[in-house]
């Protein structure tokens, strides 16, 4: 287990060495000379554009300039905002907490109805509960977010003016549609997962000992065929969750709440280059930081996947 | 296979629970909704009927901005939202009301010199800053100093000080101060009226330093309370105000207890938030259900077409083929201004058939009527030319050339009206190559001189953009994208920005206007409107000279 807790380790930190090179190079790699995005709002002269870029370290050799951006970015300062001269570190402290409210409640929609849901549908295969989950799950599906979430705003709020179309908090009210738009479609995905994961579950041979050792039928759904049932759903769940805290630009913009994602599509709008680099790597950090949990948590769970 | 067991009905029951949970009360509850809608709302309906009095009524304000300020720092801010909020933390040392005459600000009275190069002012001495500083001398000095350091970026306050060659601000006594240009500049006087001129605590500057854009003190109506990025900027009323403009419709402290403005960059979502009442006031609605909400009572709309250069395209008159006079005009001949704002902004939009709009002092009627939408006459001169469609591909030719419009442009700016644009001049035989790429790439090509079409606007409510867009020392990559060359265009530019007789620079606007559509350097298009939704419990909305709402006054009713 400590060899394949320190394997796993180490090549979570290879990727994010991988990554941090990646997010250095692209703003060299992408069209445009950064001075010019910082120097929009004033006069340019060629003196000033070279004073700047001499300023922001452009002129020194390319493993230098990684070599200093690593260093920075390691003790935790990820360099100022080319258009707010904000820390960039402080500015994504700032949006994170509501980011993780929404993922956190997104996930909860999505278990509590996807399980839910799921579970019945398997219980009740190919009854008509069956087909109606299965007909909402792909509905959940194929409704794209921004759609859904007018459709509860123009519902909740500006019919029934119950929830604010506007939130930026973490309460029930100021949670309740962002959640709801977020997490539906991740729910229908827990539906079918759990659909399919139970009916395999049920259908193998310890169920059926199970049964025919007399258990009764909630000690057999609940104990043996759940608790089997939900591993492949714990591996999506950590997935997910890294996928909710990055991408939720769409609800965070929808409802102005603030958020890592709207913070990310507003910096490249902006070319706001720091800010770019500062938040695809604590996105992609947050995401390899999760899918090792993940791992390991799985490596505890599956004696099978530690030897490999 | 297995029995039907009992677990399935509670599971039933809960899923049944948790689906309609929102929907089943809400049925029940839909009356019960209307007194207790968003937090936002409740707040100023509730204290608003208290105290219904005109007098300090109280109430939040609401306000759904499209974009997020960069930074409140007066010296530094350039964009339309930026200067719509700093007007009401700062005052300046002058105030101008909506008709252009300058009153006392924070300066009860004032002198220029003979050659208007220095502007001696006499303070107020009952004025102090929202954190307790006394307002003196020495802040008028420390704010002009800020405005002019490396603090600042050279935008907007510092590129008027620095054009006119500021030299220092010298404190007389402590209500005396003079400022010194190095340079005639009659225009000082209505500048130091503007936000971008305006006052600063010193010690809030001192104690703020590079952070001052997110920590601003003024002594304005309003004190800065917080701003949360990406979600809202808080003010609060400032109980000691005593100072407000003489034209104001009332005196002392502001009407409204708070205002907060949230930032809210879609429109479909600052829409929804303005019709469920969350925002009172919401900035920038989309024409059609604007116009919609307004016919239907829920609302009410404010524009205000803006003084200074409408929406207009410059064009290089240095590269081929609008190198040529003819060509340029059978551009602006193609358009049709009318129907371009009619249809990109309804109602909102006003054409504009100049290089300044109506709305600016200076304006020139002869040269707004040189043209008029006349497709047959471009086509005529295109092929005066030599410019034909010889291989009926609707493009037309001349010695194997084809006539070619290069456009790099950052949709965001132009998205409302550039098919239709691109459409008329289509109709006559040019060929529009939009470049779509953002702002930074289509400045690079413009310095690189790979254009045909510059998208431009400036709000003023004088024309003196003029000198920086067409003074020929602006030429090639310095703001002046026509890259025309005139004596008789420079010798008036010039002039209108140093000269004292206020009818004399009138005159040399006069000039430059009608050089400038004489020679068709610019494609005019619409005016540049400011549009606000308004909700009906607002009251007192007024615009000041430039089209930004008024706050000091605005009161909350019901």
């Amino acid at each position: 287990m400590f060899n394949y807790l320190i394997r796993r380790l180490f090549t979570s930190i290879l990727v994010l060495f991988g990554i941090s090179m990646l997010v250095f190079s692209v703003i060299h790699l992408v069209p445009g000379d950064v001075t010019m995005a910082i120097l929009g709002r004033q006069k340019v002269t060629e003196e000033k554009v070279a004073e700047l870029r001499e300023q922001l370290g452009l002129n020194d050799p390319l493993y230098v300039q990684y070599g200093r951006y690593l260093g920075n970015a390691l003790r935790g300062d990820l360099g100022k905002s080319i258009r707010t001269n904000q820390s960039v570190s402080e500015s994504i402290a700032e949006q994170l907490p509501s980011t993780f409210a929404l993922a956190m409640s997104a996930l909860v929609v999505a278990l509590s109805i996807g399980a839910i849901l799921g579970l019945l549908a398997a219980l009740r295969h190919g009854t008509w509960v069956d087909t109606l989950v299965m007909g909402l799950s792909v509905s959940g599906l194929s409704i794209p977010t921004f759609w859904m979430g007018l459709l509860l705003i123009l519902f909740f709020s500006v019919k029934l003016k119950l929830f604010p179309s506007i939130s930026n908090g973490s309460s029930f009210a100021d949670l309740f549609l962002p959640a709801l738009t977020l997490g539906l479609p991740e729910a229908a995905v827990v539906a079918r997962m759990v659909r399919a994961s139970m009916l395999d579950v049920l259908n193998k041979e310890y169920i059926i000992t199970a049964r025919a050792k007399g258990l009764g039928e909630r000690m057999v759904i609940l104990k043996h065929a759940m608790r089997n049932a939900l591993i492949p759903v714990v591996t999506f769940v950590g997935l997910q969750m890294a996928y909710l805290l990055g991408g939720a630009t769409i609800v965070e913009t929808m409802f102005a709440r603030q958020g890592i994602g709207r913070l990310a599509v507003q910096s490249i709008f902006n070319r706001d280059y720091p800010m770019v680099q500062g938040v695809v790597l604590v996105t992609a950090a947050i995401y390899v930081l999760i899918n090792t949990l993940t791992d390991i948590t799985y490596g505890f769970l599956n004696p099978k996947i530690r030897l490999k | 296979m297995y029995q039907k067991s009992k677990y399935i009905i509670p599971l039933a029951i809960l899923m049944i629970v948790s689906l309609l949970a929102s929907c089943a009360p809400a049925e029940t509850q839909a009356p019960a909704a209307e007194e207790a809608p968003s937090e936002a709302t409740e707040a100023p309906a509730s204290e608003a009927t208290e105290a219904p009095t005109e007098e300090a009524s109280g109430g939040v304000l609401t306000i759904g901005l499209p974009v997020e300020p960069e930074t409140l720092d007066p010296g530094d801010a350039v964009y339309v939202q930026e200067q719509f909020i700093l007007m009401n933390l700062f005052d300046s040392l002058l105030s101008i009301s909506a008709d252009g005459e300058l009153h006392p600000g924070l300066a009860s009275a004032w002198e220029p010199n003979a050659d208007y190069s220095e502007f001696t002012f006499t303070l107020r001495q009952d004025v102090t800053f929202h954190d307790g500083t006394p307002f003196t001398a020495e802040a008028v000095k420390a704010s002009f100093d800020h405005i002019n350091s490396d603090a600042v970026l050279e935008s907007g306050g510092k590129s008027l000080l620095q054009d006119h060659s500021y030299v220092e601000t010298v404190v007389v006594d402590d209500y005396t101060v003079t400022v010194k240009f190095g340079a005639s500049y009659p225009l000082f006087l209505r500048d130091a009226a503007r936000q971008w001129l305006s006052i600063s605590s010193p010690a809030a500057l001192e104690a703020s330093g590079a952070d001052y854009g997110r920590n601003p003190v003024g002594t304005g109506p309003f004190k800065f309370v917080q701003w949360d990025a990406q979600s809202q900027i808080v003010l609060e009323r400032n109980p000691d105000y005593n100072w407000g403009p003489e034209f104001a419709a009332h005196q002392g402290p502001a009407l409204i207890e708070q205002v907060v403005f949230r930032i809210l960059p879609e429109a479909a979502t600052r829409l929804t938030a303005f019709e469920t009442g969350e925002v009172l006031i919401a900035s920038e609605p989309p024409a059609l259900d604007a116009i919609a909400l307004s016919e239907s009572g829920a609302a009410a709309i404010q524009t205000f077409a803006q003084p200074g250069v409408p929406a207009i395209l410059m064009i290089n008159a240095t590269k081929a083929p609008t190198d040529n006079v003819n060509i340029r005009k059978a551009m602006i001949l193609a358009v049709n201004q009318e129907e371009l704002a009619q249809t990109a902004f309804q109602e909102l939009g006003l054409p504009a058939t100049s290089v300044i709009s109506p709305t600016t002092w200076g304006y020139d009627e002869g040269a707004a009527n040189l043209y008029s939408y006349n497709p047959e006459e471009a086509a005529r001169l295109l092929e005066e030319e030599g410019w034909v469609d010889a291989d009926g591909d609707g493009i037309r030719e001349k010695d194997g050339e084809t006539l070619t419009i290069d456009w790099p442009d950052n949709p965001a700016w132009s998205e409302a009206f550039n098919e239709l644009l691109i459409g008329y001049l289509t109709n006559v035989g040019f060929d529009v190559q939009y470049r779509s790429m953002d702002d930074g790439a289509a400045y690079e090509e413009l310095l690189a001189g790979n254009y045909t079409l510059v998208y431009m606007y400036w709000t003023r409510p004088d024309p003196s953009p003029l000198r920086y867009l067409f003074h020929s020392e602006n030429a090639n990559g310095g703001g002046a994208w026509t890259n025309f060359v005139n004596e008789d265009l420079d010798t008036a530019l010039a002039d209108a920005d140093t000269n004292t007789d206020e009818e004399a620079r009138k005159q040399d606007y006069i000039v430059a206007q009608n050089i400038i559509m004489e020679n068709a350097l610019v494609l005019p298009m619409f005016t540049v409107n400011t549009s606000y939704l308004t909700a009906p419990s607002i009251q007192g909305f007024t615009f000041d000279l430039e089209g930004y709402p008024w706050l000091y006054d605005i009161s909350i009713s019901e």
